[in-house]
């Protein structure tokens, strides 16, 4: 073989081959990047939250209410929020999300023209450590990530060529082939599917002690290693301009810190670092605005019925929050879940 | 522009090379040598273009300076040596400015209780190669080394694009004469076929394997207070890795993209990992610079022309200016000195007549390298001392499914296996297959005796189309920031 021909060659054979993967994740479109689904797939399997829930926000109307937050925020039921405050509510939680998203995300509806009525956020105590990175899809996403545009440019090709793409390309077309009929992950309001269809805001009788030892001391363990030295100021900074677009746009904003399974809470209130970090936090977000805090002991958090695991409540739980939070007259809640703290 | 970007192998390189040859075509020679430097400079300019007149005033400065340099000396009013010395003060003072006063500064509020508000200078990318590359200049101008060249030859000396913001750090003797050169100005199929195999290498080292080094490594250096043994080992190993191929496939690319345009540049790595002494690791890792540092620093001390005290000081003192070369901070210096002693004890050693077997050599370079390594990453001593203390007295954790199987301590719970790094037992696999890559061929070796195969055709398709795939990731490479 000559060097030219070997040039010539070795141009064609990745170019056609990229061609080739470039058009057939362009056809599945498995993140919904596009206006066109060539192939009517109803189930767009997309393994980025942020992705698909940035392109649901994109090609619906405005919601009423938006729900912000991480994987605790996402199980919970939007219907539930529509309830008591009418409208539609999308449910924009995103796993491990940080307040960096929260305000990705309302800047985004902003130059949307979308920005709602009601914004409700879930906040973790975790996600405001100063050594807590921030998430690496956020930054890849470039509608949400208002800190560096020049970083998250790359990721619309990447949504068409890379090794991601093709395979949640592969991995829909067969979910496609295989059932036809599936639903997405996420429901049109942006829950998880099973969390859409619970109504119910009924206190649990029973306490199972469902976490196994082993579940229970891993989290605990994570937590005692975590090095939680200060409170990002950075992230406290963030929340007060999303309070600041919420009184700029008449918007109401609610917030919350998220509950943790309560033999959890425990082992922070017995770490004298991680305590002293969780009474700043809640005495700095108190300061920019009033907060819902179900970080404590109660006998709803202490049931782990109550949580999918340690750190992750169930959609039961997410209603009996939003019951707490939007005042439900209908059912007596223990005092000290979801203390109003301003 | 990172090489590693959709923009420079899509646009950029094609669109370079294509108008370049274009221009050679037509014989508007000095045309296509102005539009390589024009896109050097773009090139350059695409980071931050503030820092252009930066670049262009240092080669100005430079050029005209090295001329003078080379009059006569009785038609000059100021002593040759006056001017090398404001030449090379200027160079420095101008890399000090921008590279070390903050860390002059804080030092200065440390120990003298000041509060001198710090500068936060962005570091203008490239400058310390740029800089080293042009006080070489001066040097050999001064010692009348150098010929007479035009200001475009010098300007594409400096600018050219696949060198000049990670090196090779090029000497003007082997790269003025290649520009100058006719031979160079028409397309020639052997470079483009072998820059394009050594390109592809290099992407996909970079890309495939340092990159999924990083993540690991990012996250056992953020979590270095924490680590368990497995863990801290598996971070500083994941680091010596990252910094090997992210390097290395940059000189790679860089070696690929000249050759495309027929300049051979000098090569940087010859597998230093395989190196069975300190003296060996310095001949085969970032040669460029061991060879500027060896010519324009230990040399011009003395090196080993003034017994062996002197010797040693010279040793130690090239490393030490090597180490903060790297980075202005007291854990580049002591990475430094630890390499400068390594080297003064292996002297000692081989003067005593000491042999020791070539596998117990190389584990302990080996593992001295990854040490040291662990200074050069850390943000501080804090950090690397955490790592460190973790990879020699961390907690020993067994996998859970491991200790299932042996059927250990099935009650007890040992702590996180490898959740501090963000890794699953892939990370051993990765590790091994490295281990096993670094003993083979490399990558220059293949090159230099590369041959158009369907086979190595098939090969590297296939890398590069993996490469491109894997592409998405936000990553400059190590070396961009010093």
């Amino acid at each position: 073989m000559t060097y030219k021909r070997w040039t010539l060659y070795y141009f064609t054979i990745p170019l056609v081959t990229i061609t080739a993967i470039f058009t057939f994740n362009f056809i599945i479109d498995p993140y919904s990047m596009t206006k066109y689904n060539l192939l009517e797939i109803p189930n767009k399997f997309a393994r980025d939250d942020r992705v698909e829930k940035v392109a649901k926000l994109k090609s619906s109307p405005a919601f009423d209410n938006i729900v912000l937050g991480s994987s605790r925020v996402y199980s919970s039921n939007p219907l539930m929020v529509s309830k008591y405050l009418g409208g539609s509510t999308y449910n924009a939680g995103v796993g491990t999300a940080r307040v960096e998203d929260d305000l990705g995300f309302i800047l985004f509806l902003q130059k949307l023209n979308k920005l709602p009525k009601n914004i409700i956020i879930g906040l973790d105590f975790y996600s405001f450590n100063e050594e807590l990175e921030t998430n690496k899809y956020f930054l890849k996403n470039e509608d949400l990530n208002f800190l560096n545009k020049k970083i998250a440019k790359k990721n619309y090709i990447a949504n068409f060529l890379s090794i991601d793409a093709l395979r949640a390309s592969y991995k829909t077309l067969s979910n496609f082939i295989k059932h036809p009929d599936a639903k997405p992950r996420f429901d049109k309001n942006g829950a998880s599917q099973n969390a859409s269809k619970i109504f119910n805001i009924s206190l649990k009788t029973t306490d199972p002690d469902k976490f196994s030892n082993e579940e229970l001391k891993k989290e605990i363990n994570f937590i005692k290693t975590i090095s939680y030295k200060k409170i990002s100021k950075q992230r406290l900074l963030y929340l007060q301009k999303i309070t600041k677009i919420a009184r700029e746009h008449n918007i109401n904003l609610y917030l919350y810190l998220t509950p943790i399974y309560g033999k959890l809470l425990e082992e922070i209130q017995q770490d004298q670092n991680l305590y002293i970090q969780l009474l700043k936090l809640k005495q700095k977000i108190r300061k920019i605005h009033p907060f819902y805090d179900f970080m404590t002991q109660n006998s709803i958090t202490n049931n782990s019925a109550y949580f999918n695991n340690p750190t992750h409540f169930t959609s039961e739980s997410g209603n009996l929050i939003y019951a707490k939070i939007f005042h439900d007259k209908n059912i007596t809640l223990p005092k000290e879940f979801g203390v109003y703290t301003k | 522009m990172l090489f590693n970007s959709y923009e420079f192998i899509f646009a950029f390189l094609p669109l370079t090379f294509f108008i370049y040859f274009y221009l050679l075509h037509k014989r508007l020679i000095v045309g296509a040598k102005a539009f390589l430097v024009f896109s050097s400079l773009f090139f350059y300019s695409w980071w931050n273009i503030a820092y252009l007149p930066l670049i262009l005033s240092s080669m100005l400065f430079n050029y005209a300076l090295g001329n003078t340099l080379s009059y006569d000396s009785k038609k000059l009013k100021i002593s040759k040596k006056t001017i090398l010395t404001f030449g090379i003060i200027a160079n420095v003072v101008l890399l000090g400015y921008f590279k070390y006063s903050d860390f002059f500064l804080e030092n200065f509020n440390l120990l003298f209780g000041a509060d001198v508000p710090l500068l936060h200078l962005a570091l203008p990318l490239a400058i310390s190669f740029f800089t080293f590359q042009q006080i070489a200049y001066l040097v050999d101008s001064y010692r009348g080394e150098t010929k007479e060249y035009d200001f475009l030859n010098y300007a594409l000396f400096v600018t050219f694009f696949p060198q000049l913001i990670a090196g090779p750090i090029v000497h003007h003797k082997e790269m003025m004469p290649q520009f100058a050169s006719r031979w160079n100005l028409v397309k020639r199929y052997k470079n483009i076929a072998a820059g394009l195999f050594i390109f592809s290498i290099g992407l996909f080292k970079k890309v495939v394997i340092a990159d999924s080094f990083s993540v690991w490594v990012n996250a056992g250096f953020n979590a270095s207070y924490c680590l368990n043994i497995i863990e801290a080992w598996a971070t500083s190993l994941s680091y010596t890795f990252q910094l090997y191929f992210d390097f290395s496939g940059y000189t790679d690319m860089a070696i690929g993209a000249a050759l495309l345009f027929n300049i051979k540049l000098p090569i940087n790595f010859n597998s230093p990992y395989k190196a069975l002494d300190i003296q060996d690791f310095w001949r085969r890792w970032h040669i460029t610079l061991s060879r500027f540092l060896k010519e324009y620093i230990y040399i011009p001390l003395g090196g080993n022309r003034k017994g062996e005290f002197r010797t040693y000081t010279n040793l130690l003192l090239t490393f030490l200016i090597g180490g903060i070369w790297h980075g202005a901070g007291w854990t580049f210096l002591l990475w430094g000195l630890l390499h400068g002693l390594a080297l003064i004890i292996h002297r000692v050693w081989h003067s005593l007549g000491f042999r020791l077997n070539k596998l117990l050599a190389w584990f302990i370079t080996f593992n001295f390298i990854n040490i040291t390594w662990v200074f050069f990453r850390a943000k501080d001593f804090q950090e690397a001392l955490n790592v460190l203390h973790s990879m020699f007295f961390g907690e020993l954790v067994i996998d859970y499914h491991l200790r299932e199987k042996l059927h250990l301590f099935s009650d007890d719970y040992f702590g996180p296996w490898l959740q501090h790094i963000n890794a699953t037992n892939e990370i051993f696999l990765w590790i091994l297959i490295t281990f096993t890559l670094l003993f083979t061929k490399n990558s220059i070796e293949y090159m230099r005796s590369f041959k158009p195969t369907k086979l190595n055709l098939l090969f590297i398709s296939l890398i590069t189309i993996y490469a491109l795939l894997d592409m998405n990731k936000v990553s400059e490479f190590i070396y961009f920031n010093f």
